[in-house]
């Protein structure tokens, strides 16, 4: 047993902090940014943080899972940007499982010189998922909210084939894909999520994996988006936390800090304690994953419940300590609380998460 | 991470471990079929007639696990913080009563290792042995009737007479006390020196001037006897002085943090046993023509009785991990931990309580016990008022 962060993740904060401080105002410049500008700060950072040796194909097996934990001073720094460069890492990790990623696209990876994203949810009540059919491959049918979508070069794609599902490498130039715009969103402002069509697009066989494997291509992804959305949330609670103790501090109530009355002094431990909580179990979930250890999925999925509703009520707590300052747009705090609500829905929700949960104990027991 | 059939002792490079040695995870599995044998048949008859098992603990004490934190030369088991918590996860895993966990607890931690950290070899030499086989019960005052976590407001006095120390003062809420052959006190020796006036002094059953009262009648930790200290004009020798004069404060807080580590351990296994039996009560319990199991509302419930305990647990095994790193004081750690097992333990074991329905009101199913036991995590060895306060002080607030 050892409680002591890995060495890399300082160097990782270190670069972070670096690349983030040349950008002034880079949280709130982001929300703001073009698609374009997104992707060249994306690229940057990806540039960046595999300088420090992430390796943004994946790496061997489940080594992924550890570098989530080394990938947490950039959850700290921006959700956005995590989530970004997380997106473009599950890209090449879900390919890589299938054989999909071959060794030159693979070094672009580890450069962080190419977008990547998953494109595996389906607009609510669909009838005709996205699918494979003919000889050679065509691939039909419509993804969203698909992060990174707007400003990928490749997508890692789920679809259907009368096998079962299959996953296949689709190239952003290939005739046929059609990311849409940004979609609006309350948060997570920094991030390119789109929608996307995928109209009679040819594949080559090269570029498909089998959809008899398992896991499947939906499962395996849920896992790393899960484990992934558990990691940003404890970066986002760790620099709300941060922000408004800070706040506390410094503002004043009957002649000493708000931070001293005990009614604010108090909410903060509790905000600490959650924090605390939230981070030792996802990295404790991710310790799993990377072993592959036998309730690997059932911790990712505590992790994902408690970090995502651990974010909602931290953010919260910090707007609360803050107030009027916490509730002025451009603020971190602000923005953390727009982005969490969105870290309890996206990937796994936290009511499905839960009924897993529930059904693997059932079953145990 | 303590989880069946998943012991692994590999390391993963650079970055946090979580995975218990293979001598964890059998000893694990050991003390948990010795007590589910030994222990757990008798557990609910002493809960219920709020009576010490002394049969249970004499049977501890052959077993190794009253001495485990001890080094051999004293008969104990020379382990470290980390495998004691293992051991008292299996205690509530197997079933035990948080009653018995809990004067395991003081007897071991509170009273026997303080002694082990700053007595003398001769103070070591007269307790240990006697503590480490539990042939000697042993307890530790630091609360007062007016005087709780704030230790500088301790009102119990201790002076210098000729070859030793008067002591006069009352303890009150003493797990073990009117059991206890050995008890670990703490007193005022310089009323005037804040917390640096206070020292610790080891008195022994039968000492003139000190008594116990009777035990109180608890909510909850029934089978553990809780009771009143009072020392009257108690003689005590000068060997009785535990430590230097003056370093009383600091004793206690490394005492405190027992209760806030080691104390918490057999909660984790508890929990663990009350989601298998809620699991396996939801399979077989049916309303509205399917099992309850089926429901959402139940699922969820169970999910988050996990949930809790998994994150309970990579706590309590932090403030473990800090102790076994030779750390002196860890008070956010072990704040952190206490804090979060206090408060977040009460809608858990309250749901069991609830997802058995009537029955789960009953004794026959142990959950209502678990429920009443819990309820002392937010209140023993400070309240979670008390933690929060420590915690945003280590902030800067000092609230």
């Amino acid at each position: 047993m050892d409680f002591e962060p890995g060495k890399r993740e300082a160097e990782v904060g270190a670069i972070v902090e670096a690349e983030l401080a040349a950008r002034a105002d880079a949280a709130n410049a982001m929300e703001a940014a073009d698609a374009g500008a997104l992707r060249s700060t994306l690229l940057d950072v990806q540039a960046a943080v595999a300088g420090a040796g992430v390796d943004l194909a994946g790496g061997e097996g489940t080594a992924w899972a550890a570098d989530l934990a080394t990938c947490l001073p950039l959850a700290r720094a921006s959700t956005s940007l995590f989530l970004a460069v997380s997106a473009t890492r599950q890209c090449a990790t879900l390919l890589a499982s299938r054989g999909l990623l071959p060794a030159p696209l693979a070094a672009e990876f580890r450069r962080g010189s190419v977008v990547g994203a998953v494109a595996s949810s389906e607009p609510a009540g669909t009838e005709a998922p996205a699918s494979l059919s003919g000889t050679p491959w065509t691939l039909a049918g419509r993804k969203s909210f698909v992060t990174n979508g707007p400003i990928a070069d490749v997508f890692a794609v789920t679809a259907r084939t009368p096998e079962g599902e299959a996953l296949c490498r689709v190239a952003a130039s290939r005739p046929g894909v059609t990311a849409g715009a940004r979609i609006a969103t309350v948060g997570l402002n920094g991030l390119a999520v789109s929608d996307m069509d995928l109209s009679g697009v040819d594949v080559d066989v090269d570029q498909v994996a089998d959809g008899r494997a398992e896991p499947s291509p939906r499962a395996r992804y849920a896992l790393d988006a899960d484990l992934t959305l558990s990691f940003a949330a404890v970066g986002l609670m760790q620099r709300v936390l941060q922000a408004a103790k800070a706040h506390a501090a410094g503002h004043k109530r009957g002649g000493r800090a708000i931070a001293k009355h005990q009614e604010v002094g108090f909410k903060l431990a509790e905000m600490l304690t959650v924090t605390h909580a939230a981070e030792l179990l996802a990295r404790r979930a991710a310790w799993m994953v990377a072993l592959s250890g036998p309730e690997a999925a059932t911790l990712v999925r505590c992790a994902r419940v408690f970090c995502a509703e651990g974010a909602e009520r931290v953010a919260s707590g910090a707007m609360q300590v803050a107030a009027g300052e916490g509730f002025v747009a451009g603020n971190p705090i602000e923005r953390a609380w727009r982005d969490a609500k969105g870290l309890a829905f996206a990937g796994t929700t936290v009511e499905v998460a839960r009924l897993s949960i529930a059904d693997g104990l059932l079953e145990r027991y | 991470m303590l989880l069946v059939g998943s012991c692994r002792p590999d390391r993963t490079e650079d970055t946090m471990e979580f995975g218990l040695t293979s001598e964890q995870c059998l000893l694990r599995e050991q003390v948990a079929r010795f007590a589910r044998q030994e222990i757990v048949p008798r557990v609910r008859e002493h809960d219920l007639k709020s009576e010490f098992d002394l049969e249970s603990w004499r049977k501890l004490g052959e077993y190794g696990l009253l001495g485990l934190n001890l080094p051999a030369e004293y008969g104990g088991g020379g382990a470290d913080v980390m495998t004691c918590i293992v051991a008292g996860e299996a205690l509530g895993l197997a079933g035990v009563d948080g009653g018995l966990t809990l004067a395991y607890g003081a007897h071991s931690f509170l009273c026997a290792d303080t002694i082990l950290q700053h007595g003398s070899d001769e103070q070591k030499v007269r307790w240990l042995p006697k503590l480490a086989t539990g042939e000697w019960i042993g307890c530790m005052g630091l609360t007062e009737p007016g005087a709780g976590s704030d230790a500088a407001s301790l009102r119990m006095r201790a002076e210098r007479v000729e070859g030793g120390w008067r002591l006069n003062g009352s303890k009150m809420f003493i797990t073990n006390g009117p059991i206890a052959d050995v008890a670990v006190v703490f007193a005022k020796t310089d009323p005037e020196a804040g917390h640096a006036g206070i020292s610790t002094f080891v008195v022994e059953q039968g000492t003139p001037g000190f008594s116990a009262g009777q035990p109180l009648h608890k909510l909850g930790m029934r089978s553990s006897l809780t009771s009143e200290l009072v020392f009257d004009d108690c003689v005590v020798p000068e060997s009785a002085l535990l430590g230097y004069e003056g370093a009383g404060f600091l004793v206690a807080l490394q005492a405190l943090e027992w209760d806030r580590s080691t104390l918490l351990a057999p909660a984790l296994g508890t929990m663990e046993m009350v989601i298998e039996r809620c699991c396996r009560y939801a399979k077989e319990r049916e309303q509205f023509g399917k099992k309850i199991a089926e429901f959402q509302a139940i699922r969820h419930k169970i999910a988050d009785m996990k949930i809790f305990l998994e994150a309970a647990r990579s706590l309590v095994y932090r403030i473990a991990w800090c102790k076994d790193q030779g750390r002196p004081m860890n008070h956010l750690e072990a704040s952190v931990a206490k804090l979060f097992v206090g408060d977040w333990s009460l809608q858990p074991s309250n749901d069991a309580v609830v997802l058995h329905g009537g029955y789960g009101f009953c004794a026959e199913y142990d959950v209502e016990r678990v429920y009443r036991d819990l309820r002392v995590a937010a209140i023993g060895g400070g309240t979670s008022d008390i933690q929060k306060m420590i915690i945003s002080r280590l902030m800067g607030g000092g609230a």
